[in-house]
């Protein structure tokens, strides 16, 4: 007979196994990026096309870490902002995917901004209504700084700077003008979590990811025969640090 | 031809939007939009390749999808600037929208086939089963999301501009697959995306019970 106790004992398992899985997830991004640069700077021949695996890897951990969210997303009270984080990596996640595939499956290069940029800057969309969610709910009273508390905007001078180097990249500076306003005004709605312990993980992912994204675009004008290869590992991690750091956090609120 | 089978569709569904109240007649009203919506695509991609700023193969996977999305989603704005009842099922509406559009570039396709020996009933079958699929479930979507947002009542347009790009990226996806070797995926994909929306929607009628007691459980755990 299935008991009341029963059912919630489940409730909880099911629960606790899906935390384990995004810290499961986020070691085995700790353990891929050990084995990614460890190839990438010693002198072995790797065992796998690493461009294609890191692609692969980097899509599984988006579509992973993205559908433990959503899981979470119906357990919290915070659902509608977890749901935006999720709906941030699956964004990103097909953005990778759209890419690989092109590459993959036609013998045509992709060009850049393409409808994989979409994607990518789609994802900090999300975060933006999902950390304002958070951000609301976490500090009821949000102080303004005056300028200093503006500080993210600095990082607009990264594609203001290449803008001024390669004057005839239109498209390409507008887009990546976009994606710093957008990863700048993420970083400014995450101030006030800046200060809270139990977000710490959270927003580490945050900023791997932009991390990552920035050191992309400045390599994509100034080293494109690299591709990604310097920050292939870290989307990974991104991806679940945001998860692990998210549901780990968010169990305390609820 | 096919500007008389477009006139001649949205007619008479004019006078029926006309006789038709309430809910009805927004849902006539965002399907008739649908086939609208198709017409300015079209003319849309048609200066694009015409004034050669893409090629036919690359429009299908660049700027098609934008164009189709934005065009397609463009009246689902007027939930957010006028109706102030948030239990409307904006959904609908997206799909309605889409699917006009998906029906009505279905016509163009069979005029294309029209000279054709074979029966073009498979190759419209396949439509169905795939790209009108695809069409709903995009502004299907963007609505649904628009219905959640609408809720918050903050952060409005950042999440919706995020909801569009995930419709493009998506639509982009299927005609990259649908266009290689790999079509099997993008015959699939609108499939398994249709089903898991269906799933979304009936949960969403019917909060499980389990929902209830993790919850119950997780105030235990704090």
């Amino acid at each position: 007979m299935v008991t009341t106790d029963l059912t919630l004992a489940l409730g909880r398992r099911k629960l606790n196994d899906k935390i384990l899985y995004s810290k499961l997830a986020f070691r085995l991004s700790i353990i891929w990026a050990i084995f990614y640069y460890g190839i990438l700077v010693l002198p072995i021949s790797p065992p796998l096309p690493m461009c294609t695996t890191a692609n692969i890897v980097h899509i599984g951990f988006g579509l992973g870490c993205g559908s433990l969210l959503l899981y979470f997303a119906r357990v919290s009270k915070m659902g509608y902002a977890i749901l935006g984080i999720a709906f941030a990596q699956f964004s990103w996640t097909l953005g990778k995917l759209f890419w690989f595939s092109t590459i993959a499956l036609t013998d045509r290069t992709l060009p850049y901004p393409s409808v994989a940029e979409l994607g990518f800057l789609g994802a900090y969309f999300f975060l933006i209504g999902a950390i304002s969610i958070i951000s609301k709910n976490a500090v009821e009273d949000q102080k303004n700084n005056g300028l200093s508390s503006f500080w993210p905007f600095v990082l607009l001078v990264i594609p203001i700077l290449l803008a001024i180097k390669n004057t005839d990249l239109i498209l390409v500076n507008i887009s990546n003008f976009i994606l710093t306003l957008a990863i700048a005004f993420t970083l400014w709605r995450a101030r006030p979590l800046f200060s809270i312990a139990r977000y710490n993980h959270f927003l580490f992912g945050v900023l791997a990811l932009v991390f990552a994204d920035l050191v992309f675009m400045v390599g994509v004008i100034y080293f494109p025969d690299l591709c990604t290869k310097p920050v292939d590992a870290i989307y990974a991690l991104a991806h679940s640090l945001t998860a692990y750091g998210l549901m780990k956090g968010g169990i305390k609120v609820g | 031809m096919g500007e008389a089978i477009f006139i001649g569709t949205l007619i008479p569904l004019i006078f029926l939007i006309i006789l038709l109240k309430g809910e009805n007649r927004l849902l006539m009203v965002f399907f008739t939009w649908g086939l609208l919506a198709f017409a300015i695509s079209l003319s849309v991609n048609n200066f694009l390749v015409g004034n050669s700023f893409v090629t036919i193969k690359e429009l299908s996977v660049s700027w098609a999808p934008v164009i189709e999305e934005l065009t397609k989603a463009l009246p689902l704005l007027y939930f957010l600037f006028t109706s102030k009842d948030r239990r409307i099922p904006i959904v609908y509406y997206g799909i309605a929208a889409g699917v006009g559009f998906a029906i009505q570039e279905n016509y163009i396709y069979i005029l294309q086939h029209l000279g054709e020996d074979q029966s073009p009933i498979l190759f419209i079958l396949s439509r169905c089963f795939t790209s009108c699929l695809i069409h709903g479930i995009t502004t299907g979507m963007i609505g649904y999301g628009l219905m959640l947002v609408r809720k918050l009542r903050e952060m409005v347009w950042p999440m919706l501009f995020g909801l569009y790009t995930l419709a493009v990226t998506i639509h982009a996806l299927y005609n990259l697959y649908i266009t290689t070797h790999y079509q099997y995926i993008g015959m699939i994909m609108p499939l398994v995306l249709y089903l898991l929306g269906y799933a979304v929607l009936k949960i969403n009628d019917e909060p499980e019970k389990e929902l209830v007691l993790v919850r119950t459980e997780m105030e235990k755990i704090n």
